[in-house]
Order: C-alpha cells, then structure tokens, then sequence
C-alpha cells in the first residue's frame, strides 16, 4: 500500500502552548482516514497543516511523497490541484450563485475551458452529490446547512482531486443529513477513487465511514488504528473518548447495522 | 474531411477504440474530436482499453456522446475500462441520462423589472419612517422616566462618536478654512477688499460649510459604525437574545446612540467652527497681512448671532438623520455576513445624501424668511 500523506514529528506551538507534540501517522491511498480528539485538541489545526494552509513549527508531511513543510507556496501549488478541502461552514464565495462556485476551481485554472463545458462539468459535479440542477442558480445564502456541505463538496471535487481533507462534515447537520451525507462520502470515495482525510468527532459518522482513525489527546497522537482496534484497547484515553456512553451507542448502531 | 486524431479516437469495423488522456484540460480538444469523428452505423462498441487517464470531465464526454448516439436508435456499449474507470463510469452515466440543463435563469419582464425597484424602493422608505417611528415610541415613555435612559452607554457613545472623532474634524475643517481663505482672498486682493476675507471665512464656515463636513465626516466614521455593529448582532442573533431577555433592543442599541451623537455632533460642529476660524485667520495673516485682532473684529462684525446658531441648530438635525439611517440600515441586515457589508455602504450613502437635501432645505427656508 502506498502512502498518500506521511507525517512525522509533528509539532506546533502557539505562544507557550504545545497544540502538537512529535505527531506522526501515514494515509493510505484509497482509505478514508479520520482525525478525532476533543474539541481544542488541536484537529482543524492539523487539518489546516496537512493542506499548508498553515506551517507547523517543526516537522514533516510528505504529501504525494514531497515534502511540504517550508516549501515556498509556488512550488506546493501543483499539489493544490490534487487535492480538495471541505471547509466547516462550506465558505462558499458568497457573490456566486451555487454553479459558479462549482465552476470556480476549473475556471481559475483551466482558463482555456469554454464557459458551456464548465457550467455543463458543474452540474455534473452537482448530480454527484445529489444536488438537483435547478439549485444551480441558487445564491449561496439561500442554502439549507446539508445542501451548502454539498456545494462545497461538489466544489472541493471540482478539479477531480484524488485527496480530499474534510473539516467536520457533519457538524451542524440533523441525523438524517449528516447520514445522509456520510453515504454520499463513501459512495463518491468508491466510484472516484478518492483518499479521505476528515475530522470529526461524530461517533456515528466514525464508525460508518472512517477507515482508520488517529486519536488526539494532550497534543499527542494517543492511537492509530481503525474503530474496532480502539475501541477494544485498553490504553485510558483512547477508552475516555471511545468508551463514553455515545461512543457505545454509534458501536453498537454498527453493529446492528452490519 | 476527417479532422480525427488517431491517437485519441480511431476505428476498426464497429470498434471505437478511445485512447490516451481524457481529462479535464484536454476536454475541449477531445470534444471536438468526438464531434468530428464518423461514426459506424448501427451496432458500436467503444472500447476504452486504450484510454490511460479518465477522470469525470472525461466520463462525462464519453457518456453523453454513449447517450445521443443511442438517442439516434443505435446500440453502444462501452467495453475494456480499467477497474478504476469502471466506477466512474457508472456514476456519471446516471448523470447524463438524466441530460442535465442549465436551467434558464428567469427573466422578468422590463415593466415588471421597473415596477418591483419602484416598490422595493418605495418599502425602504416606508421601513425609514416605520424605523422612526418604532423609535419614538420607544422613547417617548422615557421622557417621564429619564432614569431608565442607559445614560453610561450614552456616555460611552458620546466618547466613541465625539471625543475620537475630534483630530480628524479639527484637521480637516481647519484645512477648509485654509483653502477658503487661499481662493477667496486671492480674488478679493483684485478689488482691494482684503479684510472682507474674514467676512468670507466667517460667514461660510459658521453658517454651512462646517455644520456640513462635520455631518459628512461623522456619517462615514459613526453612521457606518452604528450599522456594522448592529447588522453583526442581527447575524449572530444577538438582537434576538436580547428581545428574548425582555430588553427592547431599539432602547437599549439606538435610544443611546441617537442622543450621543445629537451631542457629539453639536459639540464637533462648534469646535469645527473654531478651527476652519483658526485655519482662515491663518491664512489671513500669512497672506494678505490681516493680523488676527482685525480678523476677529471683522468676524464679530459680519456674522450674526442667528446665523452662528443657524449653523450649530442645524448639527442635531444632521445628528438625528445620521444616528436613524445608519441604525436602521444595521436592523435591515438578513442573513449573512454579506449583507452587513452592504447595508453598511448603503448607510453612509443614504445619510450624507439626506443630509445635503435637509441642508438645502434648510438654506432656501432660511433665505424665505429672511434670517
């Protein structure tokens, strides 16, 4: 198996305050890989590091086997159009309409495109993530919260990237959406052979999609391993995560699920 | 003429064999190729064994080309993709069966686009007076009870609004003051009448020009504070906790604000008049030779009382315009952080517009009554 992101002595300080201390784990090609940890454990962090929007204090993370850590941002940008970021909120561009968000990505770096092909590709993207094209014409603000999660999705996919990194996907979302939209993920990571990268701390969502999962507790990565393997260890804080009374529940809905 | 490019589509019998890359920077090119290509009759079978990368844009054009060929009554099948390509095929082939449209965006019709600006400007000015009046209503009961007047955040405003704002209005009424002095004086040196300068100066400043720039200023530095501020608390719902506790948020946000800035307002016009004097008086003296004891003596000579108090009557009027518009504009705000933005241009643009037509109102009242 060959690995898509490999992180390796991870550390990053804010003023006096270790938010990561020597953390390091691999993402597999194909996997959907799920970064937890309580809320300020460091997640959107790393998340922000993986896709350099924000330089560790030390460390590495090869991505695509480079080197990205004080990398000048005009050598890292072919690695850009590999991948794809969903952002909590969707930070959809609020003067576009839902299809020019979409085309957006393919606009700006395929200048040579016709506008007909990227507003025909846009409501490709859109049909894949299960949106009607007359949301197309939407603006951004007149969005329920499940359907801007799936404009940014189909924009985060614009480019066909083979590595997606999700913040909180189902955060804000009711039960039903945010399952909803945890099928949509494992579907689109089957048919586009995409690698997932997400953080979370949606038990339900943990179980269903992630693959593997890395634990964040007190600035380390307290395990690695997929839901199974951590929630049968032994290790204190991997049970005080996993091992709480919704962490119990999300295991056994998958157990009756499967 | 066959325009095809053999090494991304070329044919054996029924055979289409598709190669190379079909991916998104390439779509155009492979588009046209499939455009211009002949197809065979009847039975096809596109094979895709040669295609060495794909990616949506790609299944995409293969699929909807699949879809009108069969459209034409033919028989398509697509053979020999990768056990990546597989996948993807599938997913976007739901898609172009569905054949997606760009929906048509609606277009009114010219009247009808006439007739919905006319009533959307017609329910702004009705949400203007409604505004004002809900304000009044808020604050009439106060009258009798003076002590349920948050007098601290009026104090606070009086700060933010008056005191931080006195460099910029000094400064740029005593540069007023200068430039009036440098144009008037230089004409009025041609008739020898170089102390009226002062009348000039005088007569200006205190009855127009610094009622009106300090109005113009305080619009673009407080109007547009007090509908950012408010439109954010619409966004984060603030306003709604607040009605929720039982406060009257138009009592608590505007009441304040609106008496802090008829204060400020006066106050910044009368030091406003001081400096575009001072700026005058400068010039004056630099240029023409007027020392300032003839300066003033002319000042106090030529400007009346009514139209000193003329010129600062009219700065709580410009107050009161000012504090409703920019208030007003911040409870308009719906939704999203975008609006704020808007509503905020809207409130400076609005106030210093109403306030030039008051100040001409004012001027052509004035002159009718001969004050």
């Amino acid at each position: 198996m060959e690995p898509l992101i490999q992180v390796s002595g991870l550390c990053t300080r804010f003023g006096e305050r270790w938010i990561h201390r020597d953390i390091g784990f691999d993402v597999y090609r194909g996997e959907v890989f799920a970064i937890v940890g309580a809320s300020g454990s460091g997640k959107s962090v790393l998340l922000r590091e993986l896709v350099f929007l924000q330089p560790p204090t030390s460390g590495s993370i090869l991505l695509f086997g480079r080197e990205t850590v004080s990398t000048p941002e005009r050598r890292l940008l072919p690695l850009r159009r590999r991948f794809g970021v969903l952002f909590q909120d969707g930070a959809l561009f609020s003067g576009m309409n839902v299809l020019q968000n979409v085309g957006f990505p393919m606009r700006e770096q395929y200048p040579q495109l016709p506008e007909r092909l990227v507003e025909q590709l846009a409501l490709v993207k859109l049909g894949l993530v299960g949106l009607e094209p007359r949301v197309g014409l939407l603006r951004t603000r007149e969005l329920s919260g499940g359907m801007r999660k799936r404009v940014a999705l189909a924009r985060a996919m614009a480019l066909d990237p083979e590595l997606l990194f999700l913040d909180e996907p189902s955060s804000g979302l009711d039960p039903v959406s945010a399952a909803a939209f945890d099928d949509l993920i494992l579907r689109l990571s089957h048919s586009l052979a995409l690698t997932v990268v997400m953080v979370t701390h949606d038990m339900d969502s943990l179980w269903r999609v992630a693959d593997r999962v890395v634990l964040l507790s007190d600035a380390r990565a307290a395990a690695v391993g997929s839901m199974p393997e951590l929630a049968a260890s032994g290790q204190p804080e991997v049970r005080r995560f996993f091992g709480g009374p919704r962490g119990r529940a999300a295991q056994e809905a998958a157990w009756t699920q499967k | 003429m066959d325009s095809n490019d053999p090494s991304v589509i070329a044919r054996t019998g029924d055979v289409v064999h598709l190669k190379g890359a079909w991916i998104l920077p390439r779509l155009t090119d492979r588009e046209a190729a499939l455009d211009a290509f002949r197809w065979p009759d009847e039975a096809i079978r596109i094979d895709l064994s040669g295609v060495e990368q794909l990616d949506s844009g790609g299944a995409w054009l293969i699929q909807r080309t699949a879809r009108q060929l069969r459209e034409r009554g033919w028989v398509v099948s697509l053979t020999g993709a990768s056990p990546h390509a597989e996948p993807l095929l599938e997913a976007i082939g739901d898609l172009a069966g569905r054949g997606l449209q760009v929906p048509a965006p609606p277009t009114p019709h010219r009247l009808e686009q006439v007739g919905a600006a006319t009533r959307g400007q017609l329910q702004e000015y009705l949400g203007q007076l409604a505004f004002l009046g809900e304000l009044a209503a808020a604050s009439l009961p106060l009258l009798w009870r003076p002590a349920r007047v948050r007098w601290r955040m009026v104090i606070h405003e009086i700060a933010e609004a008056g005191y931080r704002a006195i460099p910029i209005v000094g400064l740029l009424s005593f540069l007023l003051g200068v430039v009036i002095a440098y144009q008037g004086g230089v004409q009025l040196r041609q008739y020898g009448a170089d102390v009226f300068i002062a009348d000039l100066v005088g007569f200006s400043m205190l009855r127009e020009l610094s009622p009106l720039i300090t109005a113009i200023i305080v619009a673009g530095r407080t109007g547009s504070a007090y509908a950012a501020q408010i439109g954010t608390m619409k966004v984060t719902e603030e306003v709604n906790a607040l009605r929720a506790t039982g406060v009257q948020p138009l009592e608590m946000l505007v009441l304040p604000k609106f008496i802090a800035l008829i204060v400020a307002l006066t106050l910044l016009t009368v030091f406003a008049d001081l400096m575009g004097l001072l700026g005058g008086m400068a010039i004056a003296n630099a240029v023409l030779g007027i020392s300032p004891v003839v300066f003033v003596d002319r000042v106090l000579y030529a400007v009346s009382l009514a139209s000193y108090l003329i010129g600062i009557g009219k700065a709580p009027v410009f107050a009161a315009i000012i504090a409703w518009i920019g208030c007003y504009q911040g409870f308009r705000v719906i939704g999203s952080a975008e609006d704020v933005g808007r509503r905020t241009t809207l409130s400076v643009v609005q106030a210093i517009f109403l306030v030039i037509v008051v100040d001409a109102a004012f001027s052509v009242v004035f002159s009718e009554l001969e004050i």
